[in-house]
């Protein structure tokens, strides 16, 4: 039949046609290929800058000129970039905590109350979210500059939570629209208050839609340049930093450096989170439950 | 310095300098001359808040005088662009010393952001190059800001590959090099070296019509050109993997190249080479005048101009070559800007970003 499977003739192995066996491997050396080009694309770029944290130049081109750990060492000695990334990464957690905090108690009363102007409120949630940084720093900067507010970490953080609250609003409201609701409406028929409906029922649902919504959260907080810029004072994030100093091209290989370490951190969080959730999941049906549990999240 | 990705944070900031005037954050500053201080021997003190280019306030170049000033807290931020400086100044920010170079400090200028200076205030002001340009002060004769840094801007020539001897930018225009050509993708340097390779005088106030002429010079020679470098980086790499052999160009990324092994070499044109200037100013909301003036003696001292020079910048006090090591004295030496052309914002530089952003499109 045309755009059927080839199956293999039945018979010892050395039987079969080369062609057969070629033609049966085919789609899976073809995914292979696709997801190793997919890898090498998103991948490869940050990979070459990690291979040149490496090598004995200013200029990030080959030749290789020779293995240092200099630009580790000059990063470990530098205490401006120090500071940005203690200062984004402080400011990127507690943006992750409001926002998973705010934007949960928004998602629920969107998802499951009925009051007066609801859809003009979501849409408004949602319009934060197609507005450039750069003009909500800019707003933001004015904002603060005619409340008298002197420019800090703080007001950068507060503006964070302005453009991370609405996707964790987004990205949670999705996962409680999922949720059956006669989940919620059984746990109240048993007798459950609602904090233990919350605690017990609605949270653990909705945990891969919050892992999402807060790594989302962090990484827009964390990599945000435009808004940190106009609403920082004298206190520099990691973005910023790496800004004001590539203006000099011999400053390229210790943000390489830095932007590896932090790159490596994140990986090592990561893989830190999927054995933290493989191992909760052993008990609660093995990878078909991580799997549902990881998708769940994303979908 | 990724000038694409300032270029474009600049054009946005130009935006907000826009919405920013609307009555919003503008400058109710004192843009008086900003009075000396009597002693000025005497100690500072206080918070004193510096917002200038990154690679102007390492800390190499500030802990001298952290030392010298202990009572003095410097706060410091960092900007890439003084467009972008002075949409976040006009916003509200403030700060007691802002950094300003000539070709960008008109944004600074008509929003009454800065207060000028008494040149009798920073001891070493008549020694420093370009203290009698008209392009640091402003319409009354009045200083704005004290030179601190500077580099010129000529050609960047590979000696291996280019045998003959180039001294102007019209080399860059020679068909025996098309292709392997490349220009730093900045509209005013960009168009000023092609009109003064055209043989135009003034590169900095172009009528409409010589701009036209430029953009069109531009345009008929597009082949010539391999790349139009985005940042210091991409014009080191170029010229590391051959690519390119020819170029216009700074000293400090001539500089890079040469420690890297690429035989190149800079070369003043006949034409004039431009320059960059930059320098400190006092901010027309400063609070710590004093503390400001320290900082403004101290960035013209032959000490910290010999830092400066050790970080690739022409040493803008003479006084201070004596002090720069001798890898660094050729980069230092102030001759460098003899004869050269100051970058200034010129009258009409829409008109340059225009005819620029034509030539890119092609």
């Amino acid at each position: 039949m045309p755009g059927a499977r080839p199956v293999a003739p039945e018979g010892p192995r050395r039987d079969v046609p080369l062609s057969y066996r070629v033609r049966l491997r085919m789609p899976a050396v073809a995914s292979v290929c696709l997801t190793a080009f997919v890898l090498l694309v998103l991948f490869g770029p940050v990979l070459m800058l990690a291979l040149f944290s490496f090598n004995d130049s200013s200029i990030i081109s080959l030749p290789w000129e020779g293995f240092t750990t200099h630009w580790y060492e000059e990063a470990s000695s530098d205490n401006q970039a120090h500071d940005a990334v203690l200062n984004s990464l402080l400011v990127a957690s507690i943006v992750t905590v409001g926002s998973l905090l705010l934007g949960t108690l928004a998602a629920w009363g969107l998802t499951r109350l009925r009051f007066p102007g609801r859809g003009f409120v979501a849409g408004l949630h949602g319009s934060v979210l197609v507005v450039p940084w750069l003009i909500i720093g800019v707003a933001g900067l004015i904002f603060f500059s005619e409340l008298g507010v002197t420019l800090s970490l703080q007001t950068i953080g507060l503006m964070h939570l302005v453009v991370t609250f609405p996707l964790v609003v987004a990205i949670i409201s999705a996962g409680l629209v999922r949720f059956s609701r006669s989940l919620e409406e059984a746990a109240i028929d048993l007798g459950a208050s609602q904090l233990q409906l919350m605690r017990y029922v609605v949270l653990p649902h909705i945990a891969p839609s919050l892992a999402a919504a807060g790594i989302f959260a962090f990484a827009w907080s964390f990599n945000n340049f435009e808004i940190s810029f106009f609403l920082g004072g004298f206190e520099q994030t990691f973005p910023v930093w790496v800004f004001s100093i590539l203006r000099q091209s011999e400053n390229l290989p210790l943000v390489n450096a830095v932007s590896t370490v932090i790159a490596l951190a994140q990986v090592v969080a990561v893989v830190g989170a999927w054995r933290l959730m493989k191992r909760l999941t052993r008990n609660r049906g093995g990878d078909s439950a991580l799997t549902e549990l990881v998708t769940g999240g994303v979908r | 310095m990724t000038w694409k990705r300032t270029a474009l944070v600049a054009s946005l900031a130009s935006a907000a300098l826009t919405f920013g005037a609307c009555g919003f954050g503008g400058s109710d500053g004192d843009t008086s001359v900003a009075p000396a201080p009597k002693d000025p021997n005497a100690a500072a003190s206080g918070t004193l808040r510096i917002f200038a280019y990154g690679d102007t306030v390492p800390d190499e170049m500030l802990d001298p005088f952290r030392e010298a000033n202990p009572d003095v807290d410097l706060k410091i931020a960092t900007f890439d662009s003084n467009k972008s400086a002075a949409a976040k100044l006009a916003g509200g920010f403030e700060s007691d010393v802002v950094e300003v170079c000539t070709d960008e400090m008109e944004p600074l200028l008509v929003r009454g952001l800065l207060r000028p200076l008494d040149p009798e205030g920073v001891k070493d002001f008549d020694k420093l190059a370009f203290h009698d340009s008209p392009d640091i002060r402003n319409e009354g004769g009045q200083v704005l800001f004290a030179p601190a840094s500077a580099g010129p801007h000529g050609l960047i020539v590979n000696t291996d590959e280019v045998t003959e001897s180039v001294d102007s930018y019209q080399a860059l225009f020679d068909p025996r090099y098309a292709d392997n050509v490349a220009l730093e993708a900045t509209p005013l340097t960009a168009i000023a070296v092609t009109a003064l390779a055209q043989g135009l005088d003034d590169p900095m106030n172009l009528t409409p019509e010589q701009v036209d002429e430029t953009e069109q010079y531009l345009l008929d020679n597009r082949d010539q050109f391999r790349a139009f470098a985005e940042s210091d980086s991409s014009m080191v790499n170029l010229f590391k993997s051959g690519e390119v052999v020819l170029a216009d160009g700074g000293r400090g990324t001539t500089q890079a190249m040469i420690d890297d092994g690429v035989p190149v070499e800079w070369v003043a044109p006949k034409e004039g080479a431009l320059s960059w200037v930059c320098g400190l100013a006092i901010t027309s909301k400063a609070q710590n005048i004093p503390a400001a003036y320290k900082l403004i003696n101290y960035y013209a001292s032959p000490e910290a101009q010999a830092i400066s020079a050790k970080l690739g910048f022409v040493a803008m006090n003479p006084d201070a070559l004596p002090l720069v090591p001798a890898k660094y004295q050729q980069t230092a030496d102030p001759k460098n800007l003899a004869e050269a052309i100051p970058e200034t914002q010129p009258d009409d530089s829409e008109a340059y970003d225009r005819a620029w952003q034509e030539v890119l499109a092609e």
